[in-house]
């Protein structure tokens, strides 16, 4: 009996670095909090921008972005040289990666969509993108924040899509229903991570 | 009946590490398994001794810094012995 208490003893701390939470993921919370104020920044200026010029709006995403990329490395960097790890870790990789073709993704689309000139739905379009983002890295590292949040963005993402089509001027900034999803977007993509940035450097 | 260099916590939790993350430096391994470097050099020894772990030490500008990858052969080592874990327990 005491032999097989201490093999799945031996099965389960193995489980938990395998499988759970206990896997080891160098990170600076800080970062979530930087990519809030990015998202709230988008949320209130790009619409405007990509209205007035496609062009003008989609280099504006592509510079609030690298700028994103850049802080996260420059902090991604600063903890890994703690561990003495010279680049990154393999799950460091694949996140970046993730985020990476995301951000591309919803870029390319936020153009193609100001070019029909529909403004509302890219709200839902960096909301459904970014939710998937992060529910990605909670089933990757198992922390139930991310998922959750990552679940609220999506659904949140997909009832105003659904609603949205039963609206006529999509392209129309003064509109009520734009300014209720900027604000909706502002919680989600501003508030959302910088509540979840601090609550995990808390919890560290 | 298990592997005894495996059937140890913090050596399998180690190999854990080493197999979720492929390469871990030295520094890593120790913060996040709480071991003094005494105790990880003395695990770390006896890992690579059986083949399991390959050990490489550099010099990043002044400062040595110590590498340690997973092998084929730890690999194969460490899933036999999940199997003979898995084995025992359904048995008994």
């Amino acid at each position: 009996m005491h032999k097989k208490e201490e093999a799945l003893e031996h099965l389960s701390a193995i489980k938990s670095v395998l499988i759970d939470k206990d896997s080891f993921f160098p990170y600076n919370y800080n970062a979530l909090i930087i990519w809030g104020l990015i998202g709230t920044i988008m949320t209130f200026t790009m619409p405007y921008l990509i209205k007035h010029s496609v062009i003008e709006g989609t280099l504006f995403s592509i510079a609030m972005m690298s700028i994103g990329f850049f802080i996260e490395g420059l902090l991604t960097k600063r903890v890994n040289e703690n561990y003495d790890i010279e680049t990154c870790t393999k799950k460091q990789r694949f996140i970046a990666s993730s985020f990476t073709i995301l951000a591309t993704f919803a870029i390319i689309f936020s153009a193609f969509f100001a070019k029909q000139d529909l403004i509302v739905p890219l709200f839902m379009i960096w909301m459904f993108t970014c939710g998937f983002g992060h529910y990605v890295v909670g089933y990757v590292l198992n922390i139930r924040l991310f998922t959750v949040v990552g679940y609220i963005s999506i659904v949140t993402a997909l009832i105003l899509f659904i609603v949205s089509i039963f609206m006529i001027d999509l392209g129309d900034i003064n509109s009520l229903f734009f300014y209720i999803c900027q604000v909706i977007t502002f919680v989600v993509l501003g508030i959302l991570p910088i509540w979840m940035g601090r609550k995990l450097k808390k919890e560290l | 009946m298990f592997d005894p260099l495996l059937h140890q916590n913090i050596r399998s939790k180690l190999i854990s590490l080493l197999i979720s993350n492929e390469e871990l430096p030295f520094k890593a391994l120790k913060e996040y398994l709480k071991v003094t470097d005494g105790n990880l050099s003395s695990h770390l020894t006896k890992l690579e001794k059986a083949g399991y772990v390959r050990i490489e030490k550099s010099f990043e500008g002044k400062r040595p810094k110590t590498v340690i990858y997973i092998t084929d052969e730890g690999r194969r080592a460490f899933k036999k012995y999940i199997e003979a874990l898995k084995e025992f327990i359904e048995e008994n």
